[in-house]
């Protein structure tokens, strides 16, 4: 049984996931925050937290940009021919991608206070199990880069909070 | 032992030398980017690795190109998430966010699988991009439509102008100021497949806002020599939306559009849907049915009655 369950240990691909900043998370973190949004990519890695005001006049804007980039690694042909460990789901290669996000908060023309987080995920390759694909590596790092700014964003809520006062003149 | 090596020896001297054949002009950059589109340059670089075995290089599941070892192949993608992928026994998938004017380099490679090679596609910098595809040669022939505008063979453009019969709208139509605005805010081809009836299956990319823009154009010029009072801006304006471009081949081609026309401050919305055939091309029954939409919008009364007011 104990070899069976090695057996499928070593066919399942690895995947590993870092994200930075580490920020506590917390189960109840509603916070929202209204003003102009700057962010021309997929609606669903912008923060949650930040809702667009576009139609009406607000000092406040938060611009969004994130980039992802790509890594792969392959073991060389004649290591993986000649290797009998191969067949046994020994590392074909290994893919990696990292995600950066940052949302820069701007009153006018000045940049009050920016949230970044950066997330990278890898994956280990065999000849069992290719793992996620580049896009669901993307997809997902980019979701936890949103998560992780949400978090950041509502650990900061008093700030922000105060600051959409001042900026409203209440 | 001896028979065994000489097996071994047959099976390197394939893997080695049985090289698919890249024999296209060698790599030329594109010179000036066209407006609007970003460039993917899609390569192969040559490896003796799985040299003979192709695949198909999709963008968005459509299939873009089949490339063999040591070659290349310029895709003009509008912006925005673009999903590229291949497969033999797995999948290889990435997505890029394609800005326009950017260059983006995907590379193309092949690694071992236990039937058949696997696909494995990813993003490179230019520096390395720049350095492999220039040993590359142009991928010609076999290669599938790319989904831009630079490929007219596979998009459909709403042409014109449209014939309009002159009883259609009474000689005079006053009417307060009001305005056409497109409801979709970007250019963004949207992949409409054409549903078989009897065997074909095949897609077409189909930009919505230039769609909107192109009847609105149409109704607009038709209103103005009507005497409705049109302007770029104004309180009272209705947004164009192209809800669902359907087409469709049987005996013939056929295109139907949905439309969807919305007063501002959302006091009335209609549905407009126009159908045309073309026993020739897809092309005709598109413009088929995007110059009746236009007729059908002026004839409709509920629409005369709103700019009359």
């Amino acid at each position: 049984m104990p070899l069976i369950c090695i057996g499928f240990t070593a066919c399942a691909s690895k995947q590993e996931i870092f994200i930075s900043p580490d920020v506590p998370q917390l189960a109840d973190s509603v916070f929202q925050i209204k003003g102009r949004v700057s962010y021309d990519g997929n609606k669903d890695y912008l923060p949650r937290t930040i809702i667009d005001q576009a139609s009406s006049y607000s000092p406040l804007t938060f611009q969004y940009i994130h980039a992802t980039s790509y890594g792969m690694r392959d073991m060389p042909a004649l290591t993986v021919l000649i290797n009998p460990l191969t067949r046994l789901g020994y590392p074909l290669g290994e893919n990696a991608v990292i995600s950066v996000g940052k949302l820069s908060v701007i009153m006018g023309v000045e940049t009050i206070k920016s949230y970044s987080a950066i997330c990278s995920i890898e994956i280990t390759r065999n000849l069992f199990s290719q793992g996620s694909t580049f896009s669901e590596m993307r997809k997902e790092s980019l979701i936890a880069v949103r998560d992780n700014i949400e978090f950041q964003l509502y650990h900061d809520r008093e700030f922000l909070t105060n600051l959409t006062h001042a900026s409203s003149g209440e | 032992m001896k028979k065994a090596s000489a097996t071994l020896g047959w099976v390197l001297f394939g893997i080695i030398f049985i090289t698919g054949c890249a024999t296209g002009p060698s790599f030329k950059k594109v010179e000036a980017i066209p407006e609007g589109v970003g460039i993917v340059y899609i390569y192969r670089p040559a490896s003796p690795i799985g040299a003979g075995a192709s695949y198909d290089v999709r963008a968005d599941g459509i299939s873009l190109v089949t490339l063999l070892s040591g070659e290349y192949f310029v895709h003009y993608a509008q912006p925005g998430e673009v999903e590229f992928s291949a497969r033999t026994e797995s999948t290889s998938a990435i997505t890029v966010d394609i800005k326009a004017g950017q260059t983006y380099y995907l590379k193309c490679t092949l690694s071992f699988g236990i039937t058949v090679g696997r696909p494995q596609l990813v993003l490179v910098s230019s520096d390395v991009g720049e350095k492999e595809i220039a040993a590359c040669n142009l991928e010609e022939g076999k290669t599938a439509k790319t989904l831009t505008k630079a490929s007219p063979e596979a998009s459909l453009v709403a042409e014109g102008p449209v014939s309009i019969d002159k009883d259609i709208l009474a000689p005079t139509l006053s009417s307060t100021p009001f305005s056409l605005v497109n409801g979709h805010e970007k250019s963004k081809i949207t992949i409409v497949p054409m549903k078989p009836t009897i065997t074909i299956t095949r897609t077409f990319d189909v930009d919505y806002k230039q769609l909107a823009d192109f009847i609105m154009a149409q109704l607009e010029k038709e209103l103005k020599n009507n005497g409705a009072k049109i302007q770029p801006e104004s309180d009272n304006s209705f947004k164009f939306t192209v809800e669902t471009v359907e087409l469709r081949y049987g005996v013939l081609y056929s295109s139907i559009i949905t439309l969807l026309v919305k007063k501002e401050g959302g006091t009335w919305s209609k549905t407009y849907k126009t159908e045309d055939s073309s026993g020739w091309a897809m092309q005709r029954a598109f413009n088929g049915a995007a110059h009746k939409m236009v007729i059908l919008i002026l004839k409709d009364d509920d629409f005369r009655r709103l700019i009359s007011k």
